[in-house]
């Protein structure tokens, strides 16, 4: 009995192009890709900003007047906007605001994705073809409205955005998880674990979610990217965290009021937005390619 | 290919049944009661249930979306609580900037994907090839709204050779937020506003183009590198063919279909692009109408667009079905 339940838990991972050589080890491959390693520093960079930066930069909030729309200057590095606050600032907060918007919202896409791929792959039949039938419904709707729909819905706000690019998300884990939860459940140790009479929702948790990890993670690694983009356009159409929070989206709205007399506005938060979602993009590349030998989507 | 044709009409029946009812239960009653949003929060409790009832949304909620449906089939998407004007009036008259918008910025997209991928894809590796992958990088990475600020910024504020916003120039007397401007300007040989629209499209339809252009280059250039390294190639370089007539002739016919999926769905994603791009430059189209409506909570509008919108989308993806197994008809016969 002991050996049956023993099962290979990271034997293969998914899809045949995930096994994991011993002989390269994933680190290594992932420190000789240049521009992996670029993305990677760049994130930690933002985590550091994110973490600590605030404690180093003025308040992003503080209004003063009569300091209004200056450019950079020794003071204010990157200028004042229209109430006087410092750009610098509400650029460095901003970066708390955005990375926390994109981890939770992929965080909500992974979850809902992940447990209804698993449950539709594993139980097939009916049950399984009316979860994907739901999760393809979200795809037939173009990513932008269906997440100004659901903020519309919800209410203005950044929660709002956040469940919004959580749900435009969901349909990518779901249909990664069927996948490969439909490729490997009927290896043997699956079948093994079911004959010694372990429960379906213990086979799912146990042994099959463990060993479909690597793409999901590979997936949501990009998908934080995708969820600023589209949480920072949900800012910036007005429909997003709403002021004073210093959310990058909605400062570049703001600074287009003013673009013919501080266009400087309008640049360092787009700037951060741009580094931020191509530091998740590389990373994700690099971290996909360093788990697949095979160098193939 | 007519079985074929049947089955993929009739697959998308319960999609556009689907797309209704998520429209339906998401903005039906957004934002509160629409009864109470008709009237003002002052208005009395009896005049709210009598104006509920006259709208009909005392009745079951199944009812109720039955009802929808049932109008919407017929072209009736009920009337904006603002204006009390039909909504289907306000898309028509909008449609068209939107549509003029999307179509300039798929052909510039089309035009820089194709031959960014193309040079990409049979120079492997080059200098080329790595600055237009970066490029493709810097293309799905940049927020749009933040593209179109900065060629505001660049061509508006500071070169000054482009109008910052807006379809037309007010002073010319043309309706900006209704038919194909340009277009019509074209066919009248109305030189003047030909010039000054075309003008107030290049930054919009430039900005709108970023995102697809970046997809169709790397679609390109993977598909051709994988033709390219086919056997069929190898005999066609064998039998003495020059590179060009490889590439033209032989690679291009198979590389190309994939990369026709891609368009259709990217066509899709487009209108739905346009959106953001509206609102940047004050662009008069159905996308910037669906913000505003939002804005003011005129859900009515709003759901009238996004299930135009979500259709259009769908009926897009039948299209590049359609084609997709005219040109490959391995798919017709699965």
């Amino acid at each position: 009995m002991m050996t049956l339940r023993a099962a290979p838990a990271r034997e293969t991972l998914a899809q045949p192009g995930f096994e994991i050589r011993p002989s390269t080890p994933f680190r290594r491959r992932f420190a000789r890709n240049r521009l992996a390693v670029i993305g990677a520093a760049i994130l930690i960079a933002l985590i550091l900003m994110a973490v600590v930066g605030p404690f180093l930069t003025s308040d992003p909030t503080q209004q003063d007047v009569r300091s209004r729309l200056q450019g950079p200057s020794w003071s204010h590095p990157l200028g004042t906007d229209e109430l006087g606050r410092d750009i610098l600032a509400r650029v460095v907060s901003g970066a708390r605001v955005s990375l926390t918007a994109g981890l939770v919202s992929v965080m909500i896409g992974l979850t809902l994705g992940t447990l209804l791929g698993v449950i539709a792959g594993y139980v097939e039949g009916r049950v399984g073809l009316t979860i994907m039938a739901f999760v393809d419904l979200l795809l037939a709707l173009p990513a932008i409205l269906l997440a100004i729909s659901i903020a519309a819905r919800l209410g203005l706000g950044l929660t709002s955005a956040m469940l919004a690019a959580g749900f435009v998300g969901l349909p990518s884990y779901a249909r990664l998880a069927r996948g490969s939860t439909l490729s490997i459940k009927r290896r043997d140790y699956i079948e093994a674990a079911r004959a010694i009479g372990m429960s379906d929702a213990r086979v799912m948790a146990r042994h099959i979610l463990p060993n479909i990890l690597t793409p999901l993670i590979v997936q949501a690694t990009i998908g934080v990217g995708n969820a600023i983009l589209l949480v920072s356009a949900i800012g910036y159409l007005g429909l997003g965290a709403q002021p004073p929070t210093p959310e990058w989206g909605r400062m570049l709205s703001d600074a287009q009021r003013y673009i013919t007399d501080a266009p400087h506005l309008g640049i360092f938060p787009g700037i951060a937005i741009a580094l931020t979602v191509i530091g998740f993009n590389i990373a994700g590349d690099g971290l996909r390619d360093a788990l697949d030998p095979a160098g193939r989507r | 290919m007519a079985a074929y044709l049947i089955r993929r009409l009739l697959l998308t029946i319960p999609i556009l049944l689907g797309i209704s009812l998520i429209v339906f239960l998401m903005l039906h009653t957004a934002g509160g009661d629409p009864a109470v949003l008709k009237l003002g929060q002052n208005a009395t409790p009896e005049n709210v249930a009598r104006l509920r009832h006259e709208m009909g949304l005392d009745r079951p909620l199944a009812v109720q979306y039955l009802d929808f449906l049932w109008h919407a089939i017929q072209g009736d998407l009920g009337r904006s609580y603002r204006s009390n004007a039909p909504v289907l009036d306000d898309i028509v008259t909008r449609f068209p900037a939107t549509v003029e918008l999307a179509v300039a910025a798929m052909l510039i997209a089309l035009v820089i994907g194709f031959t960014a991928g193309t040079i990409a894809g049979t120079r492997k590796h080059s200098f080329f090839d790595y600055s237009s992958t970066f490029v493709a990088l810097l293309g799905v990475s940049i927020p749009t709204f933040w593209l179109g600020l900065i060629f505001i910024i660049v061509f508006g504020v500071w070169l000054r050779w482009l109008p910052l916003s807006g379809r037309v120039d007010p002073r010319l007397g043309v309706d900006p937020s209704s038919n194909f401007v340009v277009l019509e300007a074209l066919i009248r040989g109305n030189w003047t506003v030909f010039k000054d629209a075309l003008e107030h499209l290049i930054l919009p339809a430039v900005t709108l183009a970023g995102w697809p252009a970046a997809i169709v280059a790397r679609m390109t250039r993977a598909s051709l590198i994988e033709v390219l390294g086919q056997e069929y190639i190898r005999t066609a370089r064998a039998k003495g063919l020059s590179e060009r007539m490889i590439v033209w002739r032989h690679a291009y016919r198979n590389a190309l279909i994939p990369v026709i999926t891609v368009i259709g769905l990217e066509f899709g994603a487009l209108l739905g692009g346009a959106v953001v791009t509206e609102t940047v430059f004050a662009w008069p189209g159905i996308g910037r109408r669906s913000v505003e409506a939002i804005l003011q909570r005129d859900y009515q509008v709003v759901q009238g667009i996004v299930l135009l919108l979500g259709v259009i989308f769908v009926a897009l993806n039948l299209l590049t079905d359609l084609i997709y197994a005219l040109l490959d008809p391995r798919i017709r016969y699965r």
